[in-house]
């Protein structure tokens, strides 16, 4: 009960700023905190998150409430059904503090949602919080509850916990169930955690992985669980050095240069890599992630196209007129892309390099600089290291590794090969016990 | 230039297909009615994603990547090997 009240405690002193929360649980709460007090008096632990307050997205859904996604056209949904995720964190004993505000049915990189107010940075409320997860990011990141789930088609589990300075994590396409959940691409749509150390990520991680029968996209592979930290002498750490290290803010450089010399302290080696053609993967990401969810939108964009936000509106028009061949160029790329990482895994165990190229920028932003003065269009920007791995369905997961000038969050995004969600958290437990980012809070007082 | 001027492409001929006139009368092929003022919206956006797109489709054409087929999806039943 103390956990679930010290929650409703920081959502209540925070969140009116912060805009995280759609909907809070609080009485349904307390009550399911009560009850999971008497079970532990009597002997009984429901699993590993027994009595840990958890708050999901708003695209995930829970039995008997709404899932909007974060729109006005779904806010009176009520789903009678748990999300298969949400039906396992039930299991392990998980208390739901409430559902998370998110960018606009997903589609977006920044949680200015125009519906259910803007998702603040709590490092600097007048900085942005990612997206689309921005609820889930900012929710770990203020300590309104232990862990969130978010979900991720081209960065929006990786993006917000860069930009919030807390661990997430991208599954394997296929390792975790998307059942229930309101889908923006179908073939590169996943679900995964945020929470604020890399074990408590792997703890929820390994709660919702598994085959799902019901999801036709689910994985038969049900990888172990294994140990949460590891020995990282002589891990091959793969560096693309003419994309992962150029065109950079001048911190984010920095802090990946540092994190990587702390794990080559600890053992590990740096091997340049090469992939051909890497550049050619915003394209592709673009034009998959704006065909296939304007493919899902037809209906409701001609009933009503007002209901949408600007920017999202605008996103799915696009995708309605990009031609039939550009998509099906962009998912044979795909194929060489993922088939160039597989090969590149013969020589390395893991790829490491900034998950995003800039850290924070201001509240509605459109475009970013981040290098020389010059301004770029954000969604471009924001998804140039996170798309390699939502393409190639590998996993990734970005770890806090440092702060910028403006004492805002920067992270480290870690791919590796299909199902190494244990290893890429192990490699990252193991660096947060040789570094305290992970530890570190924004300033409530500030709020 | 106005916006609604034909873009130059990469070897510095204008392509005058894509025009706002282009955009509506996509959409209107598409079934998709445009409120009045979208397709200015619309039409740099086009024009920016529809030139990188050019490079990748070129890039694709290549001699080496003739027989890579589109990553699909297909549903997976209890004993099925899925393609995918």
């Amino acid at each position: 009960m103390e956990l679930v009240e010290a929650s409703l405690a920081r959502i209540a002193a925070t969140d009116g700023r912060m805009h995280a929360f759609i909907h809070i649980f609080a009485e349904q709460a307390r009550e399911v905190a009560k009850a999971m007090e008497l079970l532990i008096g009597a002997g009984h632990v429901l699993g590993p998150l027994h009595g840990i307050p958890i708050a999901l997205k708003d695209n995930i859904a829970v039995a008997g409430f709404p899932t909007t996604a974060g729109s006005v056209i779904l806010a009176d949904s009520s789903s009678t059904e748990d999300a298969a995720v949400t039906a396992r964190l039930r299991q392990a004993g998980a208390i739901f503090m409430g559902k998370l505000n998110m960018h606009e049915f997903a589609w977006g990189g920044t949680s200015a949602n125009p519906h259910y107010g803007t998702v603040a940075n709590p490092w600097d409320t007048t900085r942005f919080a990612g997206g689309s997860s921005g609820g889930s990011g900012v929710a770990v990141a203020a300590r309104m509850c232990f862990g969130a789930l978010g979900t991720d088609t081209g960065g929006s589990i990786r993006l917000p916990s860069a930009i919030n300075g807390v661990c997430g994590i991208r599954p394997t396409y296929g390792r975790v169930s998307n059942r229930g959940i309101v889908p923006l691409a179908w073939s590169m749509d996943t679900a995964g955690p945020l929470a604020r150390s890399a074990a408590d990520c792997a703890l929820m991680f390994n709660v919702i992985a598994g085959h799902d029968r019901r999801d036709r996209t689910s994985s038969a592979l049900d990888p172990d669980a294994a140990d949460t930290t590891c020995d990282v002498r002589g891990l091959r750490i793969g560096v693309i050095r003419d994309y992962f290290d150029v065109h950079l803010q001048s911190n984010v450089k920095d802090a990946v240069a540092r994190a990587l010399a702390v794990l080559v302290a600890l053992g590990a080696r740096i091997v340049d890599v090469a992939i051909p053609n890497i550049q050619a993967n915003i394209s592709a990401q673009l034009t998959i992630e704006a065909a296939e969810p304007s493919a899902y939108h037809q209906q409701w964009l001609r009933e009503r196209p007002q209901d949408y936000g600007e920017d999202v509106r605008t996103l799915l028009e696009v995708g309605e007129l990009l031609p039939a061949t550009h998509y099906l160029q962009a998912q044979r790329y795909r194929r060489v892309l993922r088939s160039d990482f597989l090969a590149a895994f013969k020589n390395v165990d893991v790829f490491i390099g900034p998950t995003l190229p800039f850290t924070a920028t201001s509240i509605g932003a459109t475009s970013v600089i981040i290098e020389d003065g010059v301004p770029e269009d954000m969604l471009a920007a924001i998804m140039r290291f996170t798309g390699i791995a939502s393409l190639t369905g590998l996993p990734a997961l970005s770890v806090p590794c440092g702060f910028d000038a403006d004492g805002l969050p920067i992270g480290m995004q870690i791919i590796g090969r299909p199902f190494a969600e244990n290893d890429l958290l192990a490699i990252a437990a193991t660096f947060q016990s040789a570094t305290d980012f992970h530890l570190r809070a924004p300033l409530f007082d500030a709020i | 230039m106005t916006d609604d001027a034909p873009p130059r492409g990469d070897a510095g001929v204008a392509d005058p297909a894509l025009t706002a006139q282009t955009v509506r009368a996509l959409a209107t092929a598409a079934s998709l009615r445009l409120a009045p003022g979208r397709e200015a919206i619309l039409l740099p956006i086009l024009r920016v994603w529809l030139a990188d797109n050019a490079k990748l489709n070129a890039l694709m054409q290549a001699e080496a990547y003739r027989e890579v087929l589109p990553i699909t999806l297909f549903e997976c039943g209890g004993n099925e090997s899925g393609v995918r």
